[in-house]
């Protein structure tokens, strides 16, 4: 008997039955549900059902998968055999990948055990092989890294987060890999599938690049960049010692790259970032990309960074850095004045020690503070350039509310003046107002981030200030391994375990 | 009905200073320049906020805070300093301000505790 014809029997005769059944016993009311159940003394229990084992057969949308569901044999019915099993699988005009390895065993637990096993491999199709038109790939040695922690101490690895990748003129920036043809697939039922094009997308090869025998190389010694877009290289100026007097200050419209130190006194201007080889001294450095020194800032009170992307450096002290992306410090900052936009992550024994820190999206250190050393304070979740601006306005608003009462003062002790100073008064009043008006509108631009957070895998010493979107919290004991945070409903800041950032 | 803001504070141009920006900005500010007097008053009216210097000859604002919050708990209290790590802040928090100040003020800080 075909197995559908089956099945449907096998369905037929069990509804009847559970019919059958209904109609003896009736339907039960809430009075009988309690009631005990007995049988009435002539009825006899009644004999199981019989029905043969089977399959039932499902093949994928795709027609790439047929899985089966298998029915043990009820009562005194027959197994369910392989011989079943193949009439099912023709029944479905299956032909291609069957698995008959996969079945016996299923079958063979479907009868000894009496139950219905689903999911059974039938047979498998074959996946088309889609094309790949060429594509490019970086070389690794300049491909952007992300950012990567070790799980287990959350250290950032500085190695890999360099922000300045430096190319030679002929250096292999990527390679072509070939064409992958495409393959046809066939499905369970033995039709071909088609198969695809599958472009990779890839960098196109950009400025100050050419092709060479199936690479791109690069066409001047420069800065290597890379978008997801493009890659290119960008001609630096370099200055191969130290910038000092033989040299004297520097304003380039593109990346600088001192070989040297960047001396007291100097200043160094650039379009885009600024690569140092060795210290930064007490010097000006204003850049629009990222700074990275492969050793650090020694300000002696005097040094001020103004950065427009991230800042790496091994240490930090006594300066003054304002940038608007992250701030990765390997080992100290002390007495640093810093504002940026990001984070100041530190390495994994990185300590903080003085000055103040204003980090819109929070901190990340070894340590904070010292037992005896300078106070730290430390303030998050605040845009601080938008904050530098109202500090101005606030400024300008102290020094006109102060012309404005030395002039009401001389208008009541000499009223002659009144005519020169009472048009004077107005205009300090009109600009009052802007001003005024000019800070409303700011601190609706003041963007908070109440989730940013302390995190400190060491120490925090007593007299560390913390501030979270302009809330205050004091540290007044040695607190270790701790995660401050912005607990807003309560207007506080609390204190959990430590957490990697 | 405008938000009010009582300043007490030792530096006259300071105290015009926060009058002029947050009375344009739409809030009812008073100022004084008399701690005793500025101590009373926190007590006698409601404010919504209330600025004090931590340093001033008489009367510092660890005192000020701790009289005012003993006779009005409800009172919100933020404290001026020039430097957080003050000991007279900390004191002035414990007894239950909810924030300090950089000198001479914060617009931006100030804004937020009247929202």
């Amino acid at each position: 008997m075909p197995s559908d014809e089956r099945m449907l029997e096998h369905l037929i005769r069990g509804s009847e039955e559970l019919i059958h059944d209904i109609e003896i016993q009736g339907v039960p009311s809430m009075e009988q549900a309690d009631a005990p159940t007995a049988l009435a003394p002539e009825e006899k229990p009644e004999e199981p059902s019989s029905a043969d084992g089977m399959a039932a057969i499902e093949i994928s949308k795709d027609g790439l998968l047929a899985l089966a569901t298998l029915h043990p044999p009820s009562g005194n019915g027959g197994p369910l055999t392989l011989d079943l099993m193949r009439e099912a699988i023709e029944g479905k005009g299956i032909n291609t990948g069957i698995d008959w390895e996969a079945m016996k065993g299923s079958v063979l637990t479907c009868n000894e055990e009496r139950i219905v096993v689903s999911d059974v491999v039938v047979a498998r199709g074959r996946r088309p092989l889609d094309e790949i038109p060429p594509y490019l790939v970086v070389s690794e040695a300049f491909a952007e890294k992300p950012k990567t922690e070790q799980p287990e101490t959350a250290r950032i690895n500085f190695r890999e987060l360099s922000l300045f990748t430096l190319v030679k003129k002929g250096d292999v920036l990527a390679t072509l890999m070939p064409k992958q043809d495409g393959k046809m697939g066939t499905t369970v039922r033995g039709a071909a599938v088609a198969f695809h094009k599958t472009p990779v997308p890839y960098p196109k090869p950009g400025k100050n690049t050419q092709w060479e025998s199936g690479t791109v190389v690069a066409l001047c010694d420069g800065k290597f960049h890379q978008t997801p877009d493009s890659f290119w290289v960008d001609e630096v100026l370099e200055v191969r010692g130290d910038l000092d007097l033989r040299t004297g200050n520097i304003d380039f419209p593109g990346d600088v790259v001192i070989m040297g130190e960047l001396r007291d006194g100097f200043v160094v201007k650039a379009g885009k970032s600024i690569l140092c080889m060795g210290a930064i001294g007490a010097a000006r450095v204003e850049c629009k990309g990222d700074l990275v020194t492969k050793s650090g800032v020694l300000g002696k009170e005097k040094a001020v960074l103004t950065v427009g992307g991230a800042v790496e450096a091994k240490f930090m002290e006594a300066c003054s850095l304002s940038a608007v992306g992250p701030i990765r410090v390997k080992t100290s900052v002390m007495n640093v004045a810093i504002s940026t936009k990001d984070r100041l992550e530190m390495g994994d024994r990185g300590i903080i020690i003085g000055g103040v820190v204003k980090a819109a999206n929070g901190v990340s250190a070894a340590q904070i503070g010292s037992e005896r050393g300078p106070r730290t304070e430390i303030h998050c979740g605040i845009d601080f350039n938008v904050e530098k601006k109202l500090i101005w306005i606030r400024d300008k608003n102290i020094a006109l509310a102060f012309k404005l009462k030395e002039i009401e003062t001389k208008m009541k002790v000499s009223p002659g003046t009144k005519t020169v100073l009472v048009p004077l008064r107005d205009k300090i009043r009109t600009a009052l107002r802007q001003l005024n008006e000019g800070a409303r509108e700011l601190v609706t631009t003041l963007d908070r981030n109440e989730s940013a957070t302390v995190s400190v895998k060491g120490v925090v010493f007593p007299g560390t200030y913390i501030e979270i979107c302009h809330i205050s919290h004091f540290v007044t004991k040695p607190r270790r391994m701790v995660t401050y945070r912005l607990d807003k409903p309560n207007g506080k800041i609390v204190e959990t375990a430590w957490e990697a950032p | 009905m405008a938000k009010s803001i009582l300043v007490i504070g030792d530096e006259e141009m300071i105290l015009d200073a926060i009058k002029i920006i947050f009375e344009d900005m739409g809030y009812s500010v008073r100022t004084t320049s008399d701690p005793t007097e500025g101590t009373e008053e926190a007590v006698r009216n409601d404010y919504d906020l209330i600025l004090t210097d931590i340093r001033m000859p008489v009367r510092n604002g660890a005192e000020i805070a701790e009289s005012v919050l003993s006779r009005k708990p409800s009172a919100r209290i933020l404290v001026i300093t020039a430097y957080p790590n003050d000991p007279l802040v900390q004191r002035a928090m414990t007894a239950g301000a909810i924030g300090l100040l950089k000198k001479p003020f914060e617009i931006a800080k100030i804004l937020d505790f009247l929202k």
